[in-house]
């Protein structure tokens, strides 16, 4: 008996892999119906956050070499324009109007992210980035979800995915929404330039 | 003086017990495992990301895998990063399509706005093949994709 449980012991040993699966989730942009001439899509210069990652992996931040370790801070700086920075992200109007975020209180930023990287650019660094640019966005999101829900984005997103009582998972969903809508990931992902050299 | 040699034989252990212990971790392993879906024909080493999620399972998940074709398919598919979908490596990005029209066929019309594409993506592939199968993605429909990363910075990272 102990025979037969050690064969099959080692045969689970040896087929056993403990890597979960971690993953970046993205939405590609929808496709246009029409091709919309550039002249008529229009961003003010303030609201782009040009990010560039050359063929030698390098970093520039709109045009300027870019460090990786501040990138974070950066993209919440220029998001979230706490200072009111003429530099920075333009916020709107008027504040957001939501029954469940707290009246009189948030702005919406007009700020886009733009990843713009070579055909030679490697995937590592790519993917390194957009880590930092997701995590970025998470901390805000868990800031705004803290102060209205007393919860981290992460338990939001948790609670309407999981569970069985559908009216929960649907309150938990719109709180979710709220916050996507609050802060929406706007990173655009721009085609990959052709690089001079092959 | 005189000392008398005492022989002290050690007790044997019981081994009545090991069946037990066995069996313990015999379930732990079984419950651990999870299979691999399919055999990897190209080799794939995940970037790393300072911050990632788990994929939410409830939702279909699809996965494309992208690398440099392991030493015992190099003869037939050269050294340079490949996609490999389901079982077989693709000639090129366009065997894409076909894929995914299969995927939506299989999970059902209701899913398709559900359905999530896993690229498992080789650390060392250039930006260039994975720009043209987002661009495949896209010109199908297909906008729900997830990167695949280990979780933690790189130890490689010097920038």
């Amino acid at each position: 008996m102990a025979d037969i449980a050690f064969l099959l012991l080692v045969f689970f040993l040896v087929t056993t892999t403990f890597d979960s699966d971690y993953a970046i989730e993205r939405r590609l942009p929808a496709k246009l119906k029409q091709e919309i001439p550039p002249e008529d899509v229009k961003i003010e210069a303030r609201n782009v956050f040009i990010l560039l990652i050359n063929k030698q992996d390098e970093l520039f931040v709109n045009g300027e070499r870019g460090d990786m370790k501040k990138l974070k801070d950066d993209v919440k700086t220029f998001i979230l324009n706490p200072t009111n920075d003429p530099r920075l992200s333009e916020k709107s109007q008027k504040f957001v109007q939501s029954p469940l975020l707290k009246a009189g209180k948030y702005y919406k930023s007009k700020g886009v992210i733009t990843l713009q990287g070579d055909r030679l650019t490697s995937y590592r660094k790519y993917i390194a980035v957009q880590g930092i640019l997701t995590a970025a966005f998470e901390e805000m999101r868990d800031e705004v979800a803290d102060r209205e829900f007393q919860m981290t984005y992460a338990e939001l997103k948790e609670k309407a995915s999981k569970g069985n009582d559908e009216i929960a998972k649907k309150k938990f969903a719109e709180r979710v929404d709220a916050i996507d809508d609050l802060l929406p990931m706007a990173i655009s992902e721009a085609e990959t330039r052709k690089s001079a050299v092959k | 003086m005189l000392k008398k040699k005492k022989k002290k034989s050690v007790p044997a252990i019981s081994t009545a017990s090991l069946p037990d212990i066995v069996f313990m971790l015999l379930f732990f392993f079984m419950v651990a495992t999870k299979m691999k879906e399919v055999t990897l024909k190209v080799e794939i080493k995940r970037p790393f990301a300072s911050f990632a999620t788990k994929l939410d399972d409830t939702n279909p998940i699809k996965t494309v895998y992208v690398g440099r074709p392991i030493t015992s398919m190099q003869g037939v598919y050269g050294t340079e990063s490949r996609i490999q979908i389901n079982d077989v490596i693709a000639s090129d990005v366009n065997g894409l399509v076909q894929a995914v029209d299969d995927w939506r066929n299989e999970i059902g019309d209701a899913n398709v706005p559900k359905l999530t594409v896993l690229l498992k993506i080789d650390r060392n592939t250039k930006m260039g093949v994975v720009n043209d199968i987002k661009k495949t993605l896209r010109d199908r429909e297909q906008y729900k994709i997830a990167y695949s990363s280990s979780k933690g910075d790189d130890p490689e990272e010097n920038n």
